[in-house]
């Protein structure tokens, strides 16, 4: 490469190169994140209008004193927890099986990530049928040990359960082919060296598989918790565009659409979204500090 | 501890044998090298030891012990691969340390004997550091001494400096003659280098082919090869081959009949075609050639002569012969370096029996 000194005329040629990208980010990412940070500070604003008489912080009170909103992040909360750390540990331990595995290891791989490329709301509507008080494969099932049905959808009891099943069920595949991805990048040496050393099958895979599998554990785990944090689609399919039973399954997201779409308060709206966007952010630095310490990339 | 193969055989599904009826016993406190081209079966007779491959036939002992049935880890193997597989993700320490950690050895006791072994391979100063910080050279010194770290049986290395700069090849293999030494571990070394292999070694192990061409000390080797794979095999630069036909009439005189009749290739080593003025060790024959090339490095002076149309090679004569090209040089031989092979490709005649 000849190495050219950067000029006004060189930056304004990258600019243009750059400037499709660009203009899309900007309308459609951008603009929109900036707009509604400023419409959270919006309490008195006429939407058709675009008329701002009044800016101050009655938003972020309001929503804080909202029982509604302190319920919608308990819930999410509860949703992350429940389907992060299961679906990490059930997908490690799904792709090291089908990594052991030679034999229709494709076919098996194929099955696992269907759930993934298939649309949110097909699924949710099987998954009605599934957790259907009556008629459901999952309470028949359960019926074969004796457990009296369970209304999954209708319980606010179970609804979040119901819930952080299916999600972690969806998201299995895709979770899988990364392990996978992550498992196949390990050297086989390393497994050949440590049973030499003496290791057996748990100290391989403790001392060497995890460890060395940490920056994809890591990758899933931040993958999972954000599109936990957002989750919405799922809930209002499997609850008929309700929050569930009273209200069991209402999340961060589902709380911004219901202020935005149905009650147009959308300063309420725009606060509720810049408080996700703190939450995210927060864990995203945790994560960040953490890998430094704990992830080994190689 | 001593190692013993007992007619074994190795061969893959759907294969030809890889290893054919292989016996020897590799002698215990030494340093043992497997020397041959790629693809002879040094790299699987060594798995065979290691116990990550089992034979198809035959058996394999361990002093008295039969272990043929056994893996690695029962056998106590200590190996050494040729990208040392150094667990990217624990201190130079903890690898060293990892064998004991694995034996639940207490910590406080095992990075005690990490350190002790870190010293003995020098690298106590790199303790915290992370393999990807460490030069090749010194992650081969971690990689020794993790495998000495559970006091193994034996220590196999597999082609250990294959990936080191020249400099650092002739540094490490002298280390590792010290470490080996100093230990007293019974060692197996694998490489292809003939080089290494002489300078390293208590022993050498030729194979070609799935088979042991020679198994001796590297001065025997050296001077009493076996057959004309060995003779080529070992030396640098590559031993002369020419036909004996050529120089018969030269060599009937001091060689019996009988050799004479079987004789087919004549084998002189580039070293022992000297100037008749040296007046010790010479075999009785008077020789003439031209001289096609002379090329000086350093000390070294490589003489090309043609003798009745055959090229030789030729290091036996000094600067101070003053040789130019084209020049006629008469010649003779050192009783050290000169072979004749029959046509079943074995030495059968050694000019030292002379």
């Amino acid at each position: 490469m000849i190495k050219q000194k950067p000029s006004a005329k060189t930056t304004l040629i990258a600019f243009l190169y750059l400037s499709p990208m660009l203009i899309i980010i900007g309308t459609f990412y951008l603009y929109p994140i900036v707009m509604s940070f400023a419409m959270s500070f919006y309490t008195k604003y006429n939407f058709y209008t675009n008329k701002v008489s009044e800016v101050g912080l009655s938003n972020f009170v309001t929503i804080w004193t909202d029982p509604d909103f302190i319920e919608a992040l308990k819930n999410t909360i509860i949703f992350v927890v429940g389907v992060v750390p299961l679906s990490v540990i059930i997908a490690l331990v799904i792709a090291i099986l089908l990594n052991k595995i030679n034999f229709a290891a494709g076919f098996f791989k194929t099955v696992y990530f269907l759930p993934f490329v298939t649309s949110t709301v097909a699924i949710s509507l099987i998954w009605q049928w599934i957790y259907n008080s009556q008629y459901g494969l999952l309470d028949a099932f359960l019926g074969i040990f004796g457990i009296k049905p369970i209304d999954w959808l209708n319980d606010p009891h179970w609804a979040m359960t119901a819930l952080i099943i299916m999600t972690i069920w969806q998201g299995l595949g895709f979770n899988i082919i990364l392990f996978l991805a992550g498992l196949s990048n390990i050297d086989k040496r390393y497994e050949q060296v440590a049973q030499i050393d003496g290791a057996n099958t748990w100290q391989r895979f403790r001392y060497i598989t995890i460890p060395l599998l940490s920056p994809m554990t890591f990758l899933v785990s931040v993958t999972s918790i954000i599109s936990g944090f957002k989750v919405f689609d799922q809930i209002f399919v499997l609850f008929g565009g309700n929050p569930g039973p009273g209200k069991s399954t209402l999340t961060l997201v589902f709380y911004l659409y219901e202020k935005f779409y149905t009650e147009w308060k959308y300063g309420i709206a725009a606060a509720a979204g810049v408080v996700l966007f703190t939450l995210t952010l927060i864990i995203t630095v945790i994560q960040v500090w953490y890998s430094k310490r704990h992830v080994h990339y190689v | 501890m001593d190692v013993k193969f007992e007619n074994v055989s190795l061969a893959y599904e759907h294969k030809n044998e890889v290893l054919h009826d292989l016996r020897f016993v590799i002698p215990k406190g030494k340093l043992t090298c497997l020397l041959g081209p790629s693809g002879c079966g040094k790299s699987t007779t060594l798995n065979l030891i290691s116990g990550l491959l089992q034979p198809t036939a035959g058996k394999i002992f361990f002093g008295e012990q039969d272990v043929t049935k056994k893996d690695a880890l029962a056998r106590k193997v200590g190996m050494v691969f040729q990208n040392y597989a150094l667990y990217p993700h624990m201190t130079v320490l903890e690898n060293i340390c990892f064998p004991l950690k694995m034996k639940k050895i207490d910590k406080k006791k095992r990075n005690e004997r990490g350190e002790n072994l870190a010293r003995l391979v020098h690298v106590e100063n790199e303790l915290t550091k992370y393999p990807g910080e460490l030069s090749g050279g010194q992650q081969q010194r971690v990689a020794i001494a993790r495998a000495l770290a559970k006091e193994p049986s034996i220590l196999l290395l597999d082609e250990p400096l294959s990936n080191l700069d020249a400099r650092l090849r002739v540094e490490m293999r002298e280390e590792i003659r010290r470490i080996q030494k100093q230990t007293g571990v019974t060692t197996v070394f694998v490489t292809h280098d003939q080089d290494e292999a002489m300078h390293i070694s208590d022993y050498i192990m030729v194979l070609d082919n799935g088979q042991i061409q020679q198994f001796a000390d590297p001065n025997t080797i050296y001077d009493y090869p076996d057959n004309l794979f060995v003779a080529s095999f070992i030396g640098n630069p590559v031993i002369n081959k020419i036909p004996f036909s050529i120089l018969r009439q030269d060599f009937s005189p001091i060689i019996p009949m009988t050799i004479n009749e079987k004789a087919e290739t004549l084998l002189i080593r580039a070293e022992s075609i000297v100037p008749i003025r040296d007046h010790q060790e010479h075999l009785g024959v008077k020789l003439q050639g031209k001289v096609v090339s002379v090329q000086r490095y350093g000390h070294e002076m490589f003489v090309r002569l043609d003798v009745q149309g055959q090229e030789l090679m030729v290091t036996g004569f000094k600067e101070r012969d003053l040789l130019e090209k084209q020049q006629i040089l008469e010649f003779t031989l050192r009783t050290n370096g000169v072979f004749i092979a029959n046509s079943d490709k074995e030495v059968i005649w050694n000019a030292t029996s002379v």
